[in-house]
């Protein structure tokens, strides 16, 4: 491995919950500590990790070399609108650009919807007479008059930050510029941010929004940085201070106050360069990124081991993570889709009877029932309590310890009484949701990016993904995924992987008809000096150079990004932009389309300086058991019900140990949950490489059992429980049609008790208490059928085998499933209908400018658009 | 679609035929190979072939995304078809549409709306029966088909009614069959709301978005605390085709599209939206993008102050947009825009909103319907409709007041 900057390095990661902070040691391991974030001053919690991990490690603050920090200070100053007194400075005529916003409701079925405030209001929106048109030309000259009365008046209001944002400022900076000369000249000391600098990229809403959220939180971050600059210094450590930005790379914390809007997706933007790292070394070319948090979810698709850019996000959603409800930032940022699914989501039960699972997140205060911190509700941490997945007293903290008597208590408010579950089946129904709307938040992700599944592999990262990896991958169709070490921290593990980086971007509109290479050569030329500047604010090493530009057949509204080619852009490099546009939209949308005219709209120039190479791991294959630590009941979705699990210690394994599943794989950060039909093989970089067996679910022998035999085909039973039938139990908790009036008598508990056998646990496993119910079409049976099928198979089953003999046998030779014991998708399509498109499409379905689901650069957001009339 | 052929998207066609092209049910593709025939059909037929095209590879790739999706979901759980799912999902959703309605007694609701309509005023008129089985929309009272496309066949019709009824009552629920089930409407032959073949109806939404508008205040008085003021309701869109002024230049115009709205009616909590669309779910676009893509240049897109009805809660305020032809062009628009004569209603003691106005900068008033030509050098002024007030203007919140003095909202 070779590195410019030697080791100690450190990386700090600030988020929501939890300050982390890794320490990169000079064999190239890590180390880690997590501490709690400290929100009134964050550099506290920093100092404090920072120092607690350098005592740990006996390194001295001055040995370290460099210090990258991530942190959530920017998004949060928008979400929570705690930045600077600030202006906006417009072309007249718009003024209101940032408040009409789209024009459209982000929620069709809310007559009550809020639409999100404008960061700057209406009072404090100016306008100057100037105008540049689409070409660049000037169609009005700047009014330096009015302008000069602008300043005056901003100077009077006192405005602290002033964001300038002309019309078609991309194309031509000029009035931009006058217009800070001018403010500048009155008032020094104002903190200016111009459009065609922040964002200069086509569309004035999301221009201007972005020119705005950077002068908003300017000020603060300015501040910010240089106090935790000087802190640090205090303390000893004299090396230079660095930040991540949200596209992944590294800038200096100059660059970082000038333009702290990019620093807005800092955090999930490490997780990713840490998955992408990951994949490298394991030379896997195209994985899933997968990280889950306390509230969130983050899926992103990483090829070649480089994460794409989007040249557009929406940050600081207002309602429930909705696609719309936030805004719009147009800086490059990680690609990636984030939804509300994280370990403190919180479960409800919604008019129709359906479990719903997040957006809302108990946080960190008052956190999960089990946290014992005062919170009532049921989430997803408690679900996992309640399963068996997490130990009581081995989680994330040791001064965090679990309550199942409170997860219990929750669960059964929450979801076990409104359904008439019990608390077993309560906690499967939240565990099951909450993997179908990841699960299908990384299908819309895979289709708006023109993708399929098939043939990746996942890595799991953050504190609660290695919790539901393994059951995703089944949902997804996944082979694999990876565990790294670290997975509990690993964004700020991710920021000592990065490269400076630094990734201009401008719009330049041309079309294939009358393609204007010069144009094009003298911009990519701009864009490359611009970008190097920024790398060269931080290193001096070799960079490497990757140009890409946005495309789309004329008259579409949304571009897709081609790749353009090494070396001078000439009039063969410009013809040859057809070819590889139309690839590229074949490769996207399944056809191209003939004799279109081609538009190349926002070009873009990233300059990094060169990756290291990560050592590449030679895969192990499965080897020996290793001593078991002990056995758990848990919860596995394929068998269906509780089965005991073997339970290791991650910190003793070893390369090559094999742990079949079902097992947890326990550490201090987080758990990871090997499924009965899944096998673990330790990696030479202690990697966790799970992959699915096939094998039928089983059990391990009960508690106290000794190591078991290296040849897994038969799990040992419990005597005198039946090994499970596997063909055709999974059908047999298929939907029935609720009206049958056979259904509700199957459900008594004992009968259904009396043919059915689930497993070793069966005291934990009581069949939800239907009986006082009534019978017929009462709500309570057949949705019993349905959200029970997550894990109460054994009920569907019940009714199947002595339902209504409608459709003899129609199941009988479909084999062993892979699947039984789900949740049918649809009836919790809802959740993920509300996520990524709009849920309901009464006859109004067009897309906006054009006609494309915006892809990839259009981050998070799917492509459905109402239309007017139809 | 950016086109159709026939006369383009306007109003002013007399029949059908004059409205598009055709096109019976029919294979675009199979197995794979385009039918080369109907491309090309459709090619000839319209304005900007290569856009609709495009557009109609989209809407392929799109169904074609949806299908795989749904084998990939049967294979998943193992169903061969969806007849006991969908037997479950209606059966849950019929059952909680109806628990819904409960919220309103049974019995019939009546309102009448009066709109612009093209030529002569437009009489809209429901009576809304409510019943243990669901609702029904009768359209008797409502004025006859129009000489032009603003139209609506009773498909759209029943959908808005059905979208209004179902935000204000049930707005958590799925929508699906079983949803749309216990909503059903009817109306006499001949009304505007009940188009049929020869009909035109090219511009329905014109008409048709004020169907959500007029149902939800029939309902009103059953639901003081959910149904908003009337809004600005149809969007103002603004279809044009920009072209050189010299009459020797051979470059063909070009089509543009924009989608605005005006204001929104206020709620019974909270103001109107100002320039958002409802009932229809339309975005606008961005005015950069816009300019890119033809000769128009938009001088002014901002909102219209003092347009909003005062009241309790203020109705959302429309927008102000002045457009003008780039230097040597000219454009023709087709007009397709309402509430110009009549205002969006408040509803329990606010006031109305203001009204709409379209006219060039020189002070030539324009029609509210139909294709116009905007000359070289001269810029058309849109002056979109704000949204009606909720309850007495002397109850607004003074904060409230002075907070839309302060923002301009009111002047």
């Amino acid at each position: 491995m070779e590195r410019a900057v030697a080791a100690p390095r450190v990386g700090v990661d600030v988020g929501g919950t939890f300050t982390d902070v890794a320490l990169e040691r000079a064999d190239g391991t890590f180390a880690s500590i997590k501490v709690l974030t400290t929100h009134q001053r964050p550099e506290e919690g920093i100092l404090a990790g920072v120092s607690s991990v350098a005592d740990r490690e006996r390194v001295q603050m001055d040995e370290i070399a460099q210090i990258i920090h991530g942190t959530t200070l920017a998004t949060n100053a928008l979400i929570e609108r705690r930045g600077a007194k600030t202006a906006l400075v417009t072309t007249t005529g718009f003024r209101d650009v940032i408040e009409t916003r789209t024009e459209s409701r982000f929620e069709q079925y809310d007559l009550n919807i809020v639409l999100p405030a404008p960061l700057i209001e209406r009072k404090d929106r100016f306008v100057v007479p100037e105008r540049i048109g689409a070409r660049g030309e000037v169609l009005l000259p700047f009014d330096e008059r009015a302008a000069r009365e602008v300043v005056a008046r901003l100077v009077d209001g006192g405005y602290e930050s002033v964001a300038v944002g002309f019309m078609h400022s991309y194309r031509n900076p000029d009035h931009e510029r006058r217009f800070r000369e001018l403010l500048l000249d009155a008032a020094p000391s104002v903190a200016v941010s111009l459009s065609c600098e922040v964002s200069p990229q086509m569309r004035e809403f999301e221009r201007f929004n972005t020119v705005c959220a950077n002068s908003y939180v300017q000020p603060l971050i300015a501040t910010y940085l240089r106090r935790l600059e000087s802190e640090l210094q205090r303390m000893g450590a004299m090396c230079p201070l660095l930040l991540i930005h949200s596209g992944g790379g590294l800038i200096s914390s100059d660059a970082a106050a000038s333009f702290p809007v990019r620093l807005v997706e800092s955090g999930p933007a490490g997780g990713a360069i840490f998955a992408a790292h990951l994949a490298r070394a394991h030379r896997r070319d195209r994985i899933v990124s997968y990280d889950m948090g306390g509230t969130t979810a983050k899926i992103a698709l990483i090829e070649d081991g480089s994460p794409r850019t989007a040249k557009t996000f929406e940050t600081a959603r207002t309602a429930r993570f909705k696609k719309g409800s936030g805004m719009p930032i147009s800086v490059p940022a990680i690609e990636m889709i984030e939804i509300g699914a994280g370990g403190g989501s919180i479960a409800t039960v919604d008019a129709l009877g359906q479990i719903r699972v997040g957006p809302q997140s108990a946080g960190a205060d008052p956190g999960p029932a089990c946290y014992d911190l005062g919170g009532r509700t049921a989430t997803v941490t408690d679900a996992n309590v309640r399963l068996g997945r997490l130990h009581p007293e081995n989680f994330l903290a040791p001064d965090i310890s679990l309550s199942p008597e409170l997860a219990t208590s929750a669960l059964r408010d929450s979801v076990g009484m409104p359904l008439g579950l019990d608390n077993d089946g309560a906690a499967v129904g939240v565990a099951e949701v909450v993997d179908e709307n990841m699960a299908n938040a990384a299908r819309t992700h895979a289709v708006e990016s023109g993708k399929d599944l098939a043939g990746y592999s996942m890595v799991a990262f953050g504190g609660a993904a290695p919790l539901h990896a393994c059951h995703l991958i089944d949902k997804l169709g996944i082979d694999e995924v990876l565990v790294p070490v670290g997975a509990g921290v690993g964004s700020a593990i991710g920021f000592l992987l990065a490269p400076f980086s630094y990734e201009a971007t401008r719009s330049f509109y041309t079309t294939s008809d009358r393609f204007d290479t010069g144009g094009v050569r003298a911009l990519l030329a701009e864009l490359a000096a611009e970008a190097e500047a920024f790398v060269r604010m931080g290193t001096a090493e070799a960079v490497t150079v990757e140009r890409e530009v946005l495309m789309r057949y004329r008259g579409q509204g949304w571009e897709i990004p081609v790749a353009l080619p090494h070396g001078d852009f000439d009039e063969i490099a410009a013809g040859e932009l057809t070819t590889t546009f139309v690839k590229a939209y074949e490769a996207f949308f399944g056809r191209a389309i003939e004799g279109l005219t081609i538009e190349a709209v926002s070009w873009s120039v990233r300059v990094s300086s060169r990756r290291e190479a990560p050592t590449a791991i030679e895969p192990l294959p499965a080897g020996q058991p290793p001593a078991i630590a002990g056995t758990r009941l848990v919860y596995d979705p394929a068998a269906g019900r509780k089965v005991a699990a073997a339970l290791f210690e991650r910190a003793a394994l070893a390369a090559g140990d094999t742990v079949n599943g079902p097992a947890l794989i326990t550490e201090d950060q987080t758990t990871t949950v090997v499924g009965s039909q899944h096998t673990a093989v330790v990696q030479p970089d202690l990697t966790l490489r799970i992959t699915g067996t096939g094998r039928p679910g089983g059990g391990w022998p009960a508690a106290g059992a000794q190591q078991r035999d290296a040849e897994p085909a038969r799990p040992a039973r419990p005597v005198g429980v039946p090994a499970l039938a596997p063909g055709p139990r999974c059908r047999d908790g298929r939907p029935r049609r609720p009206d049958a009036a056979s259904s509700a008598s199957h459900q008594v508990p004992g009968r259904s008790r009396d043919r059915e056998p689930w497993g070793p646990d069966a005291d934990h496993v009581e069949p939800p208490d239907i009986g006082s119910r009534g019978a017929g079409a009462d709500p309570g049976a057949d949705r019993l059928l349905y959200v029970g099928a997550g894990g109460w198979r054994f009920v569907g089953w019940s009714v199947r085998s002595q339902g209504p003999p409608d459709r003899p046998g129609r199941h009988r030779n479909a084999g062993p499933c892979q699947h039984h014991g789900r949740v049918p998708g649809p009836l919790h399509q809802r959740d993920r209908g509300r996520e990524h498109v709009p849920r309901r499409c009464v006859s109004h379905q067009r897309p906006l400018e054009g006609h494309r689901p915006p892809p990839r650069h259009h981050r998070g957001h799917a492509g459905v658009h109402p239309r007017p009339s139809g | 679609m950016v086109d159709i052929g026939g006369r383009g998207f306007g109003p002013d066609a007399r029949e059908l035929y004059e409205e598009g092209i055709r096109i019976p049910i029919m294979r675009w593709a199979e197995r794979g190979r385009l039918n080369r025939d109907l491309v090309d059909i459709v090619r000839a037929n319209v304005r900007e072939p290569d856009q609709v095209i495009g557009d109609i590879h989209g809407l392929a790739a799109s169904n074609e995304t949806g299908r795989r999706r749904l084998l990939d979901m049967l294979g998943e759980f193992g169903l061969t078809d969806l007849e006991e799912l969908a037997g479950f999902v209606f059966d849950r959703t019929r059952r909680a549409t109806l628990d819904a309605l409960e919220r309103v007694p049974n019995g019939v609701y009546r309102n009448t709306m009066r709109v612009d309509g093209y030529g002569d005023p437009v009489t809209l008129a429901a009576a809304v029966t409510v019943s243990d089985d669901g609702m029904h929309a009768d359209f008797t009272g409502t004025s006859p088909v129009s000489p032009f496309g603003i139209n609506v066949p009773i498909t759209y019709a029943q959908a808005y009614f059905t979208y209004g009824m179902l935000v204000a009552l049930a707005p958590e629920l799925p929508n699906n069959y079983a949803s749309l089930l216990p909503f059903t409407v009817s109306a006499p032959p001949g009304a505007i709301l009940n188009a049929v073949e020869p009909d035109p109806v090219a511009v329905r939404h014109v008409i048709g978005h004020f169907v959500t508008d007029l149902c939800l205040g029939a309902i009103a008085p059953a639901l003081p605390d959910i149904v908003p003021a009337e809004g600005s309701g149809a969007l103002w869109n603004f279809q044009a085709s920009a072209r050189s002024a010299d009459p020797g230049d051979p470059r063909p115009p070009v089509e543009m599209l924009m989608f605005n709205s005006g204001g929104s009616g206020a709620r019974p909590g909270r103001d109107g939206l100002t320039a958002t669309a409802f009932p229809s779910g339309v975005r606008t676009m961005s005015v950069e993008a816009t300019e890119q893509v033809g000769p128009i240049v938009v001088w002014r897109k901002e909102m219209r102050p003092d347009s909003g009805g005062a009241g309790r809660f203020r109705g959302g305020l429309g927008q102000v947009i002045e457009i003008a032809p780039a230097d040597g062009y000219l454009f023709e628009f087709s007009a397709m825009f309402d509430r110009v004569d009549n205002p969006a209603r408040g509803r329990a003691g606010g006031l109305d909103g203001t009204v709409g106005g379209v006219r060039l900068d020189d002070g030539t008033p324009f029609g509210s319907k139909g294709k116009q030509t905007v000359p070289a050098g001269r810029r058309l002024i849109l002056e979109l409709p704000g949204g009606g007030g909720f309850g007495d203007p002397a109850e607004r919140d003074p904060a409230a007041a002075a907070n839309d003095l302060a923002q301009g909202y009111v002047t």
